[in-house]
């Protein structure tokens, strides 16, 4: 039986509040409404409560400008961006590969599944001092780190889809004198695709935790090194502007492997299985 | 060959459900964890040997990384203090996270106004990368155990929150509509329909939560701490202690292991039907 193992739960965009994007109307007036009262009380208390704890949406603006005009904050994108895609997608090719051959093994599937499960509950997190000993201080420590967090999703999921598809799969291959290779590449793939996307997704999300924690401590990069800089000087302005950049970071990657999907298999989305 | 191999050979002709039934059972006799007993074996043996060619800074050895655990759990160096301060951030932020999860996703779950004024909120946080607050929580809460429990709750809080919510609208409609025709009052909608019906969403966002406040204890004890297992890993890696550090990893993830065991032991026992074949989440 092909139980629900553990994984990291973040969901890109969408999920439940996709829907207050359907009825569009009332939604979008209510959330529209809010933020704007949400501005407003935040302006507001920076009358009353010292601006290093919240800072206000003005200060926040114009921490947004120093940071912009310094050159302080793209770069630092840019930086988080090179080591999520490195280790994304390294994690991605390497993950599907190796799910793949444990989706096609029973015997595979059933010697090493227990220990992939272990990997999703162990903390690698706490591995990250171990890859700066192993790598240095530079990129291949943040890239080998972002791999080790983002993979064993990756291969779950991929396992676990094509696990899953049914043996009529195998019959059309057999039917139409398949190789081994045009097999996996035109009908096993693209069955497995709705759980391979899925893996995907949630394996993003934590690609760029990964990538922000390396930043932070191996070597001050990209935007976890700002936040630890902007957070020993007690610049809440700064450090708010990083957190809103990296989130929007999360969304133009979310973004980008949405539409990747969408262009490679715009079925899944159709059928409501994504 | 058939590439199905579990669930769902429904298309198959007989004499394939035949043949996948005798593997099954072929496969089955014996100890069903043998595989997995002879490749951990097999890895801590390459381990051991491995180790023995390279500066013990890189790997270290099996060996000597058990007995660095034994010291540190019964022996001269003990950790209990760390461990236990690890343990109640976990526990304390996970039992927060549970119920404020479960409250504010039944909130936003049952009332389309709820859900329409949080929704900016709620997306956004979401795909915040939520290790890069904690400098923020540090400046507000002081490098102490309320900043980490905090960071833990934060973490902690989606998952549950996410799928009680989905759980919440699966629910609603057809169901709670059965039950008003059925004569229900109220509460009894509440009891009978909406709790068993959310129950396997809480327990399936409530694992996910049990190993991330693992991950949350040992991020922000890493940065944020003087004490606790996180900080005992910075610590022991600044001072090049490989095989400490590694016991340490051994210890946290025997806490992951156990957070995520128990749940899905609850989550067998009490929303059985949850177990399914199902994408990863």
């Amino acid at each position: 039986m092909v139980s629900a193992h553990t994984s990291k739960p973040r969901q890109s965009t969408g999920g439940i509040f996709s829907l207050t994007k359907s009825k569009s109307g009332p939604g979008l007036i209510m959330g529209a409404a809010s933020l704007v009262v949400f501005f407003a009380i935040w302006q507001l208390s920076g009358n009353f409560v010292k601006p290093i704890y919240f800072s206000t949406p003005s200060r926040v603006m114009s921490a947004l400008g120093s940071m912009l005009s310094k050159g302080e904050l793209l770069p630092a994108m840019w930086q988080t961006a090179v080591i999520v895609v490195l280790g994304f997608g390294a994690s991605a090719i390497v993950g599907i590969a190796a799910g793949l051959a444990l989706g096609r093994s029973f015997k595979l599937r059933t010697a090493i599944s227990p220990l992939i499960s272990m990997a999703i509950a162990a903390p690698f997190v706490a591995l990250l001092p171990l890859m700066e000993i192993w790598f240095g201080l530079g990129l291949l420590a943040r890239v080998a780190f972002t791999f080790i967090l983002c993979i064993w999703l990756v291969v779950i999921n991929t396992y676990i889809g094509v696990a899953s598809l049914s043996a009529a799969y195998g019959e059309l291959s057999e039917s139409m004198s398949l190789s081994k290779f045009e097999t996996i590449r035109y009908i096993i793939l693209p069955g497995a695709s709705p759980y391979i996307f899925a893996g995907l997704r949630i394996s993003a999300a934590q690609a760029i935790v990964g990538a922000v924690l390396a930043g932070q401590e191996v070597g001050a990069s990209g935007l976890g090194g700002l936040a630890g800089a902007y957070g020993s000087f007690f610049q809440t302005s700064h450090l708010i502007v990083t957190i809103v950049a990296s989130t929007i970071l999360a969304f133009i990657l979310f973004g980008l492997l949405r539409i990747y999907q969408s262009v490679r298999s715009p079925w899944i989305h159709a059928t409501g299985q994504g | 060959m058939a590439v199905s191999l579990e669930e769902g050979f429904s298309d198959a002709t007989e004499l394939q459900v035949i043949d996948n039934a005798l593997q099954r059972s072929r496969l089955r006799t014996g100890f069903r964890y043998s595989g997995t007993l002879y490749l951990i074996v097999t890895l801590l043996i390459l381990w051991q040997v491995i180790g023995s060619f390279l500066d013990p800074i890189y790997i270290s050895k099996p060996t000597i990384v058990a007995s660095n655990l034994w010291d540190m759990l019964f022996g001269k160096t003990q950790i209990w203090h760390d461990i236990a301060v690890s343990a109640s951030e976990m526990y304390i932020g996970l039992a927060i996270a549970l119920v404020v999860g479960s409250v504010f996703g039944l909130a936003i779950g049952r009332s389309r106004v709820i859900r329409g004024i949080t929704a900016p909120y709620v997306v956004f946080l979401n795909a915040t990368p939520l290790v890069i607050t904690l400098p923020l929580l540090a400046i507000w809460l002081g490098v102490d155990e309320k900043a980490r429990i905090v960071f833990i709750v934060l973490l902690a809080t989606w998952p549950i929150l996410l799928n009680v919510a989905a759980g919440c609208r699966n629910v609603s409609g057809r169901f709670t509509e059965l039950g008003h025709s059925a004569g229900l009052s109220r509460t009894d909608v509440i009891r009978k329909i909406i709790i068993p019906g959310v129950l396997p969403y809480f327990l399936t966002g409530a694992r996910i939560s049990a190993g991330l406040v693992v991950i949350g204890m040992v991020v922000s004890e890493m940065e944020v701490s003087l004490v606790g297992l996180g900080y005992l890993l910075a610590s022991y890696a600044s001072g090049f202690q490989t095989s400490k550090l590694l016991a340490v990893f051994v210890i946290s993830t025997v806490f992951g292991l156990i957070n995520v065991g128990l749940l899905s032991l609850a989550t067998r026992i009490w929303a059985p039907w949850a177990v399914l074949e199902r994408k990863e989440r």
